[in-house]
């Protein structure tokens, strides 16, 4: 099986891509039939990838599916850290406004 | 996904994340799926946009879920969310017209499994059980598992479409099962 210059596929995908390309022979597409035979989720994906003609453009759209869940990742992670932060914002306001009322309150009433 | 992380297996990933509730492992996970999931997706919507769509709705669902459950077959956990969102937007668009379709749509036999080509205990009761098949599903089993020719060779070979050769070996498998079943309660008896 010729090596893939797609650093961005691990090895399972990659001899799901190779299979999906045509590009193995007739003993390593076997080898990838008998292996996934009981395998619903590979032989779904191995009938979804035929349909399409151009298959650069998988590995393109793969590519940014990754890149997006990167960037889904990160923005979560900065969520995370952000929001202790932002409580203890809140909560300082918080007081802060309870204790003007209570100078107010104290202030009017006296 | 992090680099260091491309050579950990599945259950390690998955174990690491349990321990550490890091969403760094899912996303490594998530991304060795990548294509697996496209696939699905366009087999499912038929549109590649629409197929994207899907990915990314099933890691925000993945995301969001992984936490609640302990997950042990994160693939097939993976499968069945990726397939479940398809029908749903399908059921959306299509309300009635694709429900027969989806009837057809294959179902997992668990029972029905790889190993039962790895017992030759049985080798007469399989000569007798392919000799039975019909037609159509002997060729295509003897192919496939005998002669270890790929679904293409066989398409080629004996000229039907691909989706002939695996619906013909699927059938074919689960028929030689029940056949030889069928032959070993006759002997015992």
């Amino acid at each position: 099986m010729s090596k893939s210059k797609h650093t961005t596929l691990d090895k399972s995908e990659q001899d799901l891509w190779h299979y999906t390309s045509g590009k193995l022979t007739e003993q390593e597409a076997h080898a990838q039939e008998f292996a996934h035979l009981d395998d619903p989720f590979w032989n779904d994906a191995v009938e979804g990838l035929a349909e399409v003609q151009d298959k650069d453009r998988l590995l393109k759209a793969q590519l940014e599916l990754q890149q997006q869940l990167r960037r889904k990742l990160e923005s979560r992670k900065k969520q995370r850290r952000s929001t202790p932060m932002l409580t203890g914002m809140v909560a300082l306001i918080v007081v802060i406004m309870l204790i003007l009322a209570a100078y107010l309150f104290i202030f009017y009433f006296r | 996904m992090s680099k260091n992380l491309q050579h950990i297996s599945e259950e390690a990933l998955l174990a690491m994340y349990y321990q550490q509730r890091d969403n760094i492992y899912i996303g490594e996970l998530l991304s060795r799926y990548t294509l697996r999931l496209l696939g699905v997706c366009l087999k499912y919507l038929k549109d590649e946009d629409s197929a994207k769509d899907m990915v990314q709705q099933v890691f925000e669902k993945v995301l969001q879920d992984i936490g609640k459950y302990k997950i042990d077959n994160f693939g097939g956990w993976l499968y069945r969310i990726a397939q479940n969102a398809c029908i749903s937007q399908i059921r959306l668009k299509k309300p009635v017209a694709y429900e027969a379709e989806l009837m057809t749509q294959p179902v997992e036999e668990d029972a029905d499994r790889a190993y039962f080509w790895a017992v030759d205990r049985k080798y007469e009761h399989l000569q007798t059980a392919l000799g039975r098949l019909k037609p159509d599903q002997g060729v295509c089993v003897e192919a496939f598992f005998l002669q270890k020719k790929s679904y293409q060779e066989i398409a080629h070979e004996y000229g039907y479409s691909l989706a002939e050769v695996k619906s013909h070996i699927q059938n074919g498998k689960r028929n030689l099962r029940i056949i030889i079943e069928a032959l070993e309660r006759g002997s015992n008896v």
